[in-house]
């Protein structure tokens, strides 16, 4: 390597803006991914990314927060978040009823929620990283899990699990693990801000992971 | 009245990606629940998620998937070593191993999974 081209690579990474990484966050409806969106963008910037609610697709449309800067260890790290509606293979139109929304706003919850799952399956070639949201109190081996899974894998996209609601008491890691044993699982409540700390270094991890 | 169609996964393999996800969708909506030799790919049934969205009403609220690999549960080391011979065979015949049901939620309640079975729990 020449001279002048080395004191080009020094100079240019003296002065180059750091690279934002885009994180995603996927995860069946009801799993906290909002929940956990707006942990993570509270704890840096004080703001919120979007609504929660007990009734399933609550976020039927991709909501970002840009460049958040995570700051860990005297280290510093952009992202920009990515919160993703719920993937299902199937919305009850019945279900939302059930829960007490009127038929007409039934009806627009279920157009919408279709929609943003279609969305959520376009975005997942644009991440850099994604934490898969699973709701720890339930059971994780569902086909909508594997097939996040293996949609990431598929597209080589470095993912951590994120096993939300611990402070919930019959949430079960365990199970999480046993299921998918080839991939690293971080335990947290995103409601209580439980383990946040632990997220935070993984993500860092995570991220070195980016080709 | 629920109807179980079997169909070769060696059928389905033979269409191209958006006939077989239509195959799947269609049925579903006749309440037809298919049970088919193979496993789909992950982006396949990401596919066939979104093509389900889009199909979506009152009357067919989507479906119920559930993919079983013979190899998934077993212990790590076992699995390396069959995981390879798998891949060796799928990469000289073609075949996928496994088993798939795509079914109507509607009549579908759940489909559990477990290392050994897959279980229909029906409405």
């Amino acid at each position: 390597m020449g001279l002048f081209s080395r004191w080009l690579g020094i100079f240019s990474k003296l002065f180059k803006t750091k690279k934002t990484v885009k994180l995603g966050i996927y995860g069946p409806p009801n799993a906290g991914k909002t929940t956990l969106a707006n942990r993570i963008a509270k704890d840096f910037t004080g703001e919120e990314v979007g609504k929660v609610s007990p009734i399933p697709h609550e976020t039927r449309k991709v909501q970002t927060k840009e460049r958040i800067e995570i700051e860990r260890n005297g280290k510093k790290l952009v992202i920009n978040l990515i919160d993703t509606p719920g993937i299902a293979t199937k919305i009850d139109f019945e279900d939302f009823l059930k829960a007490g929304l009127k038929r007409k706003e039934a009806k627009k919850r279920a157009k919408e929620a279709t929609e943003g799952v279609i969305e959520a399956i376009k975005w997942l070639d644009k991440m850099d990283v994604v934490l898969a949201v699973m709701d720890a109190t339930k059971n994780p081996y569902t086909q909508v899990n594997v097939t996040i899974l293996g949609n990431l894998e598929a597209r080589d996209i470095p993912t951590l699990i994120v096993a939300n609601k611990i402070d919930v008491k019959r949430a079960n890691i365990k199970k999480i693990k046993a299921a998918f044993p080839q991939y690293e699982i971080v335990p947290i409540s995103a409601r209580t801000g439980k383990n946040m700390d632990k997220l935070y270094d993984a993500i860092f991890e995570l991220v070195k992971k980016v080709r | 009245m629920t109807t179980i169609e079997y169909i070769p996964f060696g059928i389905i393999e033979s269409m191209d990606l958006k006939k077989r996800v239509k195959l799947f969708v269609n049925k579903a909506k006749k309440d037809i629940i298919v049970v088919t030799d193979g496993k789909l790919s992950p982006e396949e049934e990401a596919n066939l998620i979104e093509e389900t969205m889009k199909h979506i009403t009152k009357s067919f609220p989507g479906i119920e998937i559930a993919s079983l690999d013979p190899d998934e549960f077993k212990g790590e080391g076992e699995q390396f070593i069959s995981l390879l011979k798998k891949k060796f065979v799928e990469l000289v015949t073609g075949k996928r191993y496994g088993i798939t049901i795509v079914g109507p939620a509607k009549i579908i309640k759940e489909i559990k999974k477990s290392p050994d079975k897959l279980s229909l729990l029906m409405k």
